[in-house]
């Protein structure tokens, strides 16, 4: 199998925090059957349906090597844009130009982007892939529905913890969400609408009187879609300590056959020893 | 993983060619098949042939035979071609050999820092919960054992517990290493506040089952903020690559490495990289066995002057398996973010 694109990856952006990443060439060609290719690499900054920003840039790569001038590093002002309490995000594309079959893999390496704001610390989130997420699969093919969990939620009001989740939702239809508790606390009928990011306090699941609450939370949604879980003051919700995102209910398995594990153990000890695994695996 | 991927995909029911995967697009699932194989990315079936766009409840599904297509196609056309015979046979004797072995737990080892500093404290979460949205499916309970050391190695406690269904494990890791940890202050914790030890985490589930919500967390909490990340095995990577900002004022950035293995470890950071005009500087991080090592990413004043507030990237080079964080913090140490590289 051979693609002409890597799946496009997205990364969710908060009013006020500037961002950058950097285009990882030497991991582009590694994907590429012959190390020779004509690549479009965009980069789109979205909010609200629309798009705000877009750069494109064209990767010449012949003989294994970039062969023309590129700006390796994006970046994106956020400060000044006037985004209020409403996140948007970053999606980046690589194509072949011409549509011909030329990618090996259609997934990228993941990769970090730094996100800043002045006079505050900043934090770093991946770019997560927009759909082929093999967990996601497997979800999806277990379960029939998409189910992404999050089990570190810490909201204290004395201590002045307060955290929220980014929803991103990079396509073009609408996506409903639902927030539950283990304990039964539920968040319901968040609407996410196209091609735009929201969040969602979890304040709301302290209730009455409650000053503070800990525990684990499960979101289900009408289609599949980036969550990050904020972790910020509770005070000031746009004061960011943290962005992560979440892990998908997982239906990896907790046991394995015993002659496959003896063949996970020997393939280990080839490694440990200096073994070229990727020559064995041709 | 991967072998994973393909059982489940396996035993989902196969839709037939001609059935209609969207009903509002009439795609078909062959259609969907015939778009996939040649190579085309899922937002190019949805913006084609439109499926997914009207009532929208298929958009799973879609993505779902999208991907098994992808998956599938390969070693179908193997399988009618009769390519590679031989290796058929040998897939074919594993695959019998793994049919009728017994099963074994998976053991999975991980090890990551643990922070100390002021007001700092540092746990281990393992949630293990049923699927709240499907009451028939239920995860099966495990058995988790832990090992604190100091940034030498050395082991100060270690703890076994047991995590059942519908409950959150919390382990303490400040709590287990505060007693040792007060004599063995290293130069780098009194100069920057922060300093690193390491916990190894051993998670075996005690029935086979799937892993619902199990993979383990780091939970920091700060004077002024919470961090969190999961934990992850060890790495080969040789190269990682992390971009940062000077802003000394505002932020202090430091690489935390592992070292898993019972030999001593080197590693390199190097900055900074992409500014015209600096040459980067690389730093060796030399690490005991079992140990840990915390560099502060900081810059000459002759290099701060070039570099300003321009965006440099970070290099941690390292043959050998470790694992390697990155801990955002405000200069007074009260919030940090965790990522793992």
């Amino acid at each position: 199998m051979a693609y002409n694109y890597l799946v496009p990856r997205v990364s969710p952006l908060l009013a006020d925090y500037n961002c950058t990443g950097s285009i990882n060439v030497a991991e582009l060609i590694k994907r590429l059957r012959d190390a020779r290719a004509t690549l479009r690499h965009t980069v789109r900054i979205y909010h609200e349906g629309a798009i705000v920003d877009e750069r494109v840039q064209i990767l010449d790569i012949r003989d294994g090597a970039l062969a023309n001038s590129v700006v390796e590093r994006y970046s994106w002002t956020a400060v000044g844009a006037m985004w209020g309490d409403i996140p948007g995000f970053l999606e980046e594309d690589v194509r072949v130009v011409d549509g011909a079959q030329l990618f090996a893999s259609k997934h990228n390496r993941p990769t970090y982007v730094a996100h800043w704001s002045p006079c505050r610390k900043g934090y770093l989130i991946n770019l997560s892939p927009k759909f082929a997420d093999p967990r996601a699969i497997d979800q999806i093919a277990e379960f029939n529905r998409f189910v992404d969990t999050c089990s570190t939620v810490w909201v204290d009001q004395e201590r002045d913890y307060g955290e929220s989740f980014i929803f991103v939702n990079p396509f073009t239809q609408p996506i409903v969400v639902k927030i539950q508790a283990e304990d039964g606390r539920t968040i319901r009928g968040t609407k996410i609408p196209p091609l735009s990011g929201r969040r969602v306090g979890l304040d709301r699941l302290l209730r009455g009187n409650e000053r503070s609450w800990q525990g684990q939370v499960q979101i289900t949604a009408s289609n599949r879609l980036l969550i990050s879980n904020c972790k910020h003051s509770f005070s000031d919700p746009s004061d960011v300590t943290d962005l992560e995102h979440l892990d998908p209910y997982r239906t990896d398995p907790t046991h394995l056959p015993a002659f496959k594990w003896l063949r996970i153990r020997f393939g280990h000890l080839r490694s440990a020893l200096g073994a070229d695994m990727r020559r064995l695996k041709t | 993983m991967a072998a994973m991927s393909e059982s489940t995909l396996e035993t989902t029911t196969v839709s037939s060619d001609d059935t209609v995967i969207c009903g509002c697009a009439n795609l078909t699932v062959a259609e969907l098949h015939s778009f996939a194989s040649g190579g085309n990315s899922f937002d190019y079936l949805l913006a084609k042939t439109g499926a997914g766009g009207g009532c929208t409840s298929c958009l799973l599904d879609l993505e779902y035979h999208f991907e098994r297509t992808a998956v599938s196609k390969p070693r179908r056309r193997a399988r009618e071609a009769g390519a590679d015979a031989a290796r058929g046979l040998k897939r074919r004797v594993y695959d019998w050999l793994d049919r009728h072995s017994p099963l074994v737990p998976f053991v999975r080892t991980q090890f990551g820092p643990v922070l100390h500093g002021p007001g700092i404290e540092q746990w281990i979460l393992i949630a293990n919960h049923k699927l709240l949205y499907k009451d028939e499916f239920v995860p099966p309970a495990a058995k988790v054992a832990t090992t604190v050391r100091d940034s030498e190695g050395r082991a100060l406690a270690e703890a076994s517990q047991h995590v059942q269904v519908g409950e959150t494990l919390r382990i303490n890791l400040t709590d287990l290493s505060r007693k040792a940890r007060l004599d063995e202050a290293t130069d780098e914790a009194v100069n920057s506040g922060l300093s690193a030890g390491t916990f190894e985490l051993r998670c075996q589930w005690l029935t086979p089952g799937m892993r619902g919500t199990a993979r383990p967390q780091i939970l920091i909490a700060a004077q002024g903020g919470t961090t969190a990340v999961h934990t992850v095995g060890p790495s080969r990577n040789l190269e990682r690559w992390i971009a940062c900002v000077n802003r000394p004022d505002s932020e202090r950035a430091f690489i935390s490495v592992v070292n898993p293995s019972k030999r001593e470890l080197t590693a390199r950071v190097s900055y900074p990289f992409s500014v015209e005009g600096c040459d980067p500087v690389a730093h060796e991080v030399v690490l005991p066995p079992m140990g840990a090592r915390l560099h502060e990413v900081t810059l000459r004043p002759e290099l701060a002057a070039v570099v300003g507030s321009q965006p440099f990237n970070v290099l941690i080079s390292c043959r050998g398996q470790k694992n390697v964080h990155v801990v955002l913090a405000s200069p007074g140490l009260d919030r940090l973010s965790i990522d793992h590289l």
